[in-house]
């Protein structure tokens, strides 16, 4: 018999085979909705920079390397536009998912910025070598042993590399494991039969608004992602900071709506002034003020108080000297590489920062 | 159809059983979240804000959206089941698993349920949509029920049996 972990890898395997997620299709690939928002979540510069300082981000690798673990059929799309002049390595179990994703590089002429590799990302081989920014969405609390993916995400890393992860919230998605128990007590294993689970309940039934409330539940293979996966782990806030925690990973900045971050605790109530983010993310999430999930970056564990800053080390994306358009001045911003950044005020450099990170090409 | 574990609320139980209120799943699910904010902020303080957070409400154009498919949300677009200001107020209600629990320990035997005509009427007709067979276990049958009456407490019917000590 299997052990367990590898049994549950394969049903997870099997699902998405069965079902790859997100559902783009081969027939309407152009009608595919870019979440353009997401630009700015998915980018290493953005996610530099909340580890090691608003400024450090201009600093950075112009050439990332890119891992995207548990990718599907989409999000590398995402990730290659979020981040021009990257080397991406996308991941996934699934041959049908990948093949599917890269049916939606070629159509963009993407192609050539994005590589696959069909497997579990815990034993990529050595020769894909260390990457700069690993992303891993909606992928944590589906493996066996969370720990255990996460650092071996980790050692994949670079020392300075960063992280942007998406987890499931246990009481953010509470309701949603209630009815998955139903379906369970039910016998019930298809999306059909779900919703006509979900049908023959009261019209006011907290199931059913849920149901109608989780955008991926409108097509068949998003309901099954959602409601029918055979390994969903979700995290409490708590429990998430021991895995980071554990993984050797610090989360450096909360991706959520105002309202979710950890700050938006204090509308609550008066709170002690000693309470940390994760009791706050906790009470969020208590009371529900955290939908779904948690997003956010991270670096490893105490690399963020001392960012390995090399003087004179500017983004190789620059040219020697020129202009910065920068929205947050609203002005041309000169710059020069040859100065040494520690030269410049930290007013200046966020600037800088703020107009490099929304270059369209790679500084040109 | 003769049901063995539907108890009629209109009609007297037979000797020998009793009916025992288990809290609603709603009540539940919220008092788990409020017993975790006890232990970072003090009962008390918890209470407070689960009071002032008030109700969950939905922005008006999905409510409105959510109401035009059908579904019944609360007053002004609010979404009860995770609506705060209820959390706590039935400290005495137990919980399905301790009520499961204390069964198990006091040699109790969950016989069926009391529902009213309509309960019973909603209850077996989402049995049958789903392909249950109604002569099943009554403690598989009432667990359902939990599910099903979601926002209300459940009225379990039990019986108790003395307990039987070894001989020495």
């Amino acid at each position: 018999m299997e052990p367990l972990h590898l049994q549950l890898r394969s049903e997870v395997e099997s699902l998405y085979e069965a079902r790859p997620y997100p559902p783009v299709g081969y027939l309407s690939p152009f009608f595919q909705r870019i979440r353009w928002e997401e630009r700015p979540t998915l980018n290493y510069r953005a996610a530099y920079s909340a580890a090691y300082g608003s400024t450090t981000g201009i600093i950075a690798s112009s050439k990332p390397r890119i891992l995207v673990a548990g990718c599907g059929t989409f999000e590398p799309v995402v990730v290659a536009l979020a981040n021009p002049g990257a080397e991406i390595l996308a991941v996934d179990l699934s041959e049908r998912s990948l093949r599917r994703l890269e049916w939606q590089l070629r159509i963009r002429g993407l192609q050539g910025r994005v590589k696959t590799w069909a497997g579990d990302f815990e034993e990529l081989p050595d020769y894909f070598g260390a990457f700069d920014f690993v992303i891993a969405t909606g992928v944590i609390h589906h493996l066996s042993d969370p720990e255990r993916g996460l650092r071996s995400l980790v050692s994949r890393t670079k020392e300075a590399g960063v992280f942007r992860l998406m987890v499931y919230s246990y009481w953010g998605r509470s309701l949603l494991y209630s009815a998955k128990e139903l379906a369970g007590k039910l016998g019930i294993k298809d999306p059909a039969a779900f919703r006509r689970m979900i049908e023959s309940l009261p019209a006011g039934h907290p199931y059913k608004i849920y149901f109608y409330l989780y955008d991926d539940a409108r097509n068949d293979t998003g309901l099954a992602d959602g409601f029918l996966h055979p390994c969903d782990r979700p995290f409490t806030a708590y429990g998430l900071r021991d895995l980071l925690s554990a993984a050797g990973l610090q989360a450096t900045k909360f991706l959520h709506a105002p309202a979710g971050q950890p700050e938006a605790a204090d509308r609550l109530a008066r709170l002690p002034v000693d309470l940390g983010s994760w009791d706050r993310l906790s009470l969020l999430e208590w009371f529900g003020e955290l939908e779904k999930n948690f997003t956010f970056f991270a670096c490893r564990d105490g690399w963020r108080i001392r960012p390995k800053v090399t003087e004179y080390e500017w983004n190789q994306a620059l040219p020697r000297s020129g202009n910065l358009r920068s929205e947050l001045a609203g002005r041309e911003l000169r710059f020069d590489t040859r100065r040494d950044p520690a030269t410049y005020s930290p007013g200046e450099l966020r600037e800088l920062a703020d107009a490099l990170f929304l270059l369209p090409s790679g500084g040109k | 159809m003769n049901l063995s574990w539907v108890f009629a609320s209109e009609t007297p139980l037979p000797a020998g059983l009793s009916v025992e209120k288990v809290a609603a799943a709603t009540a539940e699910l919220g008092d788990s979240r409020l017993s975790a904010a006890d232990g970072l902020l003090g009962r008390d303080n918890a209470r407070a804000i689960a009071k002032k957070a008030g109700a969950y409400q939905l922005e008006d154009e999905l409510a409105r959206r959510l109401e035009l498919e059908g579904l019944e949300l609360g007053e002004n677009g609010e979404f009860p089941a995770l609506s705060p200001r209820d959390w706590g107020l039935y400290p005495e209600a137990e919980t399905w698993s301790s009520f499961v629990a204390r069964m198990k320990r006091s040699h109790g035997e969950i016989r069926g349920l009391l529902m009213s005509p309509s309960q019973r009427e909603a209850f077996l007709q989402f049995l049958s949509r789903n392909r249950v067979d109604p002569k099943g276990e009554p403690e598989a049958i009432a667990d359902l029920a939990r599910h099903f009456f979601f926002s209300e407490p459940l009225n379990v019917v039990v019986r108790y049996t003395a307990p039987r000590f070894a001989h020495s």
